[in-house]
Parts: C-alpha cells; structure tokens; sequence
C-alpha cells in the first residue's frame, strides 16, 4: 500500500517522523515534490479566496497525489499541550481537503495532547487504523529517533554557520515558508546574491525559544509563533539583522509579528509580507535597502 | 535618473557636484522612452565638450535603464532618497515620502538609514489614488492643494482602504459638502492612512522631510503638519531626491562608463517570454538594444532560457539567476 504524502504546512517539520512511521510498517510513501507555478495555480482553483497562500499550496500539492497512492495523509495537528497550540488551518486541514476532494481516500491522524506522550498516543492509534496494532510503537519510536537526529543535525550545521565570518541574517517565519524553494527561494537568491548568508528560525533549539518566548510574552499560545518570536529573543545579537517573512494573510503572524516588533525590534529588522503575486522587484527593493541600511550601522557604529 | 512607476526625475550633475540641468516628466508606461526623452531635454543646453562620465538609476524601473545607459551605479530607492535628501539637509531625522504607487518612511540617526518602512501589498493613499479622486471630483491633481487649503471643516472620510475612502467621498458629496471640505477630507485620509499603515510603529523625530510626488499638495503638507505637531520641510527639489541621490552615488563611485553617444536615438526593446524549461513557467523579462540580448530578469533558476534575439525562437540558457 502507499501513502501520499504532501510536501507542504508541518511536512517541513516533520518529514522524517511521518515517512519513518510509515516506511517502518512497510507502507511504500510518495511525496508530491517541489512547489511550482502550476501547482499553486491548481491550489488556488480549489481553496477559498479567504485562504492563506501556504494553505492553497497545500491543496496544490495533495491534488498532486491524487491517482498515485492509494491515500494522502493528511494529518490534522491541534496541540502539543495547554498553550501550545498550532494553526487553526491545521486544526481543520483534514476537513478541507476531504471537502474539497470528496471521493479521494485520506489518511488521518489526530495530534491533540502533552507533548511527546501525546504524540506517542496519536500514533499508535494510526498504526491501529493501519492495522499495525502491534508494531506501531517501534514504528513511531524508531521515526521519532531520526526526526531527533536530522533536526540535530540542522542544529549542529548552522550553529557551526554562524561562528564562520560574513554577514548572517535571520530568516524567522513558519517552517513551510523558510524551506519551500518556492516562497523562499527568491528571497535567500538574493541574500546570497547580495553576499549575506541566511540563517532559519527554526534551527535551534526549540525548547530554548519556546522559554524566551514565554518571557516576551505570556499570552502567545501559537506553538510555531512561540518558536519564532523566542528564536529572534535568543538570538537577535548574535546576527546582522532579522526578516520577518510572512504569507499573506496569516492571522498568526500578523498579531506576533508586530508584538516582535515592538519588543526586540533594537536589531535591523524588516518584515517581508509574500503572497501568489509573481513579481519579485517590491522584495529586491526591500532586501538590497535593508542591506545598505545594516551596512550603514556597522559603519557608524564603528 | 530616477525612474519611477508614475514619473521620471534625472538630474545633471556639474564637476562641482552642483545641479547643472533637471528634468521631470511622466513614464506613460515607457520607462526606455521617458529616459530618452529626459536625456534629450537634460542635455539640450549641454556645452559641445562636456561629456556624461557616470550615470546612476534608481526607481521601480532602475534595472532596466540601468542596463540601458550602462549605469555605474544601480541603487534601491530607499538608499538613492537617504543620500539625496542628507545632501541639502544633513540634520533631517524623518523623511517621508509619497510618491505614484509607492510610499515609504526613513528614519535616520546621525547621517545613517536606522529604520525604514514601504507599503506592502496595496497602493492605497498614494499619488495614483488623489489623481483617480481629483478626476472624480473635476480638479486637476496640482490645484488639489488650494482647494484643501480653503476648506474650513475637513470632511471625515475614511483612510484604512481606497475602496472605502472613495464609497465615504461619494457619499459625503451627495449629501451637499463642498468640494474643498472634500479635498482637504481626502488629504487628511492620505495622511492618516499613511501613518496607519506605512509609520505604524515608528517614532517620528523632527527635522521632518516631506518629499515624492504628494509633497507639492500643500493640503497634504497642512495635514502632516497638524497630525504630527511638528513643522513639515518640503525640499524646493523634493521630487528630484532621489535622482540627486543616485548621481552623488555615482559621482563617489565613478570610474564609470561614459554614456553612449547615441543612446537617444538606439532602438530599445523589451520582451517577456514565458521560460519553457519547467513548470514554473519563470516570466523572463529580456532586453534588447538593436534586437540584441543585452540583460534578462525574471529568471528563477539554473534552467532558464531567454531568447537571443527580439523575435527569435532561438533560445540560449541563461547562466545567471535573478
């Protein structure tokens, strides 16, 4: 049997925890591959218009797997714990895509509980629905242990980035918009292009941010806003200067963002605002001013 | 040359670094024509002698004329103001600035850009948005500025959204205010939409600069004043800013290229293809002087394609990004 997996939202998250489980019970898995024109273009057909951009790339990608597997997982995510919330697009995902591909058979998986006891429980109960009642925890255990790993090993990689010389900017944002070459790719291009290296909001430790962003602010129950705001508390002197990327309209970000504006806004920091517009010259304006801005206090700052 | 979405500015810089000649006229949707134009009538009091020795862009269309007259310096806009406006007044802390479809905000510390803000997605409460409403109202855009003046209540219209602002403006005029309470209702929207939308957050510090486009409505200027309680400096040459600023950018550069001779009379040409190298459908601007390739945007990745030649289905792989 195979499952379809969309290579969009928390995949960036969670990429080796979901195809782990899966390929551990012997399910063969497919992705939905790269974000392309075409694709958002499909997902924009199908979302509502009052959609986020990242939500009508997701609807691209799963209709991208229909006819080759036999489901998509479509995983709906709610908490991770008290205050620890995700997107309400992911609390409902599960019914939009069902809604929105009616006969297309989905796989789903309810994320709603304390942490890693929580998602141990969400996954046995998958694997039961898989018929795997048995084989489930190794499954999980085992796909858990790599996701630890690779997330590590990011770590690992750009901590050792950071101690090397150049210019490093924080790209702070939702996973899915940091590591999809679709949204992202214009803008580390042209960071690169303009002799900065990018560094990712969520490549450090996240219970660390999650602690820093406890202390900018209490009443942030949004577990990947949480990660974001914490990551530029924790780390905002340690770069050159902070982007806020945002998809519009994200409801989240809009309200988090203007609170780390405010409050840890004593570094360069410009927030970038994307949506399915092709036109790119608005960003490159944004990005070299922004560059001529940090370069201009570095001198006068001696 | 500062060659923006609505207008385009040049000025001629003299060895001394002072303004020899200004220019100013509309894009029309022809950025390589405007230039053209502008050159013509920035060099047509030109000694014989005297010879172009560098050139700078900046402006929405900065890449492309950049390409087009071969510039030393192609520079973002927020840059080219700073350095402009530093030049004829060096203490300026705040400078804002409404132009066509763009407006953005500078704060400086010291000489140096510390903060900086554009719109983001809509142009609302921009230069095009008075010039639609001026026609609306029967008003040339530039006398918008006295009718405003003479009004003695402001109308109350709404400035989070063009949309609404317009519905607001129709409706007050059909219920009998006068058309000054109207303009200076409009400026005072413009006003307090920018400050909502582009100035959220910031700490305004005087001296404060006023220039773009907008700068030469006095209504607007009236209203900036009163909101923010401070007094406003509108630069004699406030829409000429940034031009100056990217011709002092290329003067300390220099070393540049001389400008080509002929450049008025050179047929330029733009053509956008739709790459067909990958499902993304990169729409890949490519420029042409003579029906040569000589610069290409739009390109996303190490795939794309732009055609050699205008007109030509003979491609060639591009080996730059961006």
């Amino acid at each position: 049997m195979t499952v379809g997996i969309p290579k969009a939202y928390l995949y960036y998250r969670y990429q080796h925890l979901w195809e782990g489980f899966f390929r551990a019970l012997d399910l063969e898995v497919v992705t939905s591959g790269g974000t392309d024109r075409a694709l958002v273009e499909a997902g924009n057909k199908v979302a509502s218009d009052e959609g986020c951009l990242p939500l009508k790339i997701y609807l691209g990608h799963v209709a991208r797997l229909r006819g080759k597997c036999d489901m998509v997982f479509v995983p709906r995510l709610k908490s991770r714990g008290q205050f620890e919330e995700y997107c309400i697009r992911f609390f409902g995902i599960t019914d939009t895509v069902q809604s929105t591909f009616p006969d297309l058979p989905v796989l789903s998986m309810n994320l709603d509980g304390k942490g890693r006891q929580g998602e141990e429980k969400a996954f046995l109960s998958l694997g039961r629905r898989l018929g795997h009642r048995r084989r489930a925890a190794d499954a999980y255990r085992a796909a858990r242990w790599t996701q630890d790993a690779e997330d590590e090993r990011a770590r690992v990689a750009q901590f050792n980035l950071m101690q090397t010389p150049g210019t490093k900017i924080l790209l702070a944002g939702q996973p899915y918009l940091l590591h999809d070459a679709y949204t992202s790719g214009p803008i580390l291009r042209t960071l690169h292009a303009l002799g900065a290296q990018p560094v990712f909001s969520d490549r450090f430790y996240r219970k660390a941010c999650r602690d820093a962003a406890e202390e900018l602010t209490p009443e942030c129950f949004w577990l990947i806003n949480k990660e974001i705001s914490g990551a530029i508390a924790q780390y905002r002197h340690e770069v050159d200067g902070v982007i806020l990327l945002s998809a519009f309209p994200c409801g989240n970000d809009a309200l988090t963002s203007e609170m780390i504006l405010r409050r840890t806004g004593d570094v360069p920091m410009i927030k970038l605002m994307l949506d399915d517009q092709q036109g790119e010259a608005g960003m490159q304006t944004r990005l070299e001013s922004f560059m001529d801005m940090m370069a201009g206090r570095r001198v006068a700052n001696g | 040359m500062d060659v923006g979405s609505i207008s385009t500015k040049g000025v001629l810089l003299d060895e001394g670094g002072e303004i020899a000649a200004q220019a100013y006229l509309w894009t029309e949707g022809d950025p390589v024509g405007a230039v053209q134009r502008l050159l013509r009538e920035l060099t047509r009091d030109l000694p014989a002698e005297a010879e172009i020795t560098a050139v700078g862009t900046t402006g929405s269309a900065r890449k492309l004329v950049g390409a087009m007259l071969e510039a030393t310096v192609v520079k973002n806009e927020i840059t080219a103001h700073a350095v402009g406006t530093l030049s004829k007044c060096p203490d300026v802390r705040t400078i804002l600035e409404i132009g066509g479809q763009d407006a953005k905000i500078i704060l400086l510390e010291n000489g140096v850009v510390a903060d900086y803000a554009m719109n983001t997605l809509c142009a609302a409460g921009t230069g095009a948005f008075l010039t639609s409403q001026a026609k609306r109202l029967g008003l040339n855009v530039e006398e918008m500025g006295e009718w405003a003046l003479r009004s003695r209540s402001p109308a109350k219209i709404a400035a989070r959204c063009t949309v609404f602002a317009e519905t607001d403006m129709v409706h007050k005029a059909q219920v009998g205010v006068s058309k000054e309470d109207l303009v200076a209702g409009l400026c005072a929207a413009v006003v307090s939409n920018y400050l909502n939308n582009v100035g959220k957050g910031k700490k305004i510090y005087p001296p404060v600069v006023f220039q773009g486009g907008v700068s030469k409505n006095a209504g607007v200027v009236a209203a900036f004043e009163q909101e923010l309680e401070l007094p406003v400096i509108v630069p004699e040459n406030g829409h000429l800013m940034g031009a100056l600023g990217v011709a002092l950018l290329a003067r300390r550069a220099g070393g540049g290229k001389r400008l080509p001779q002929d450049i008025t009379e050179t047929s330029f040409k733009t053509e956008v293809h739709a790459c067909p190298q990958c499902a993304n459908h990169c729409e890949i601007v490519c420029f042409y002087r003579k029906n040569q390739l000589i610069d290409h945007w739009g390109n996303r990745c190490e795939r794309g394609m732009a055609m050699t030649a205008a007109g030509n289905d003979a491609g060639v792989k591009l080996s730059k990004g961006i």
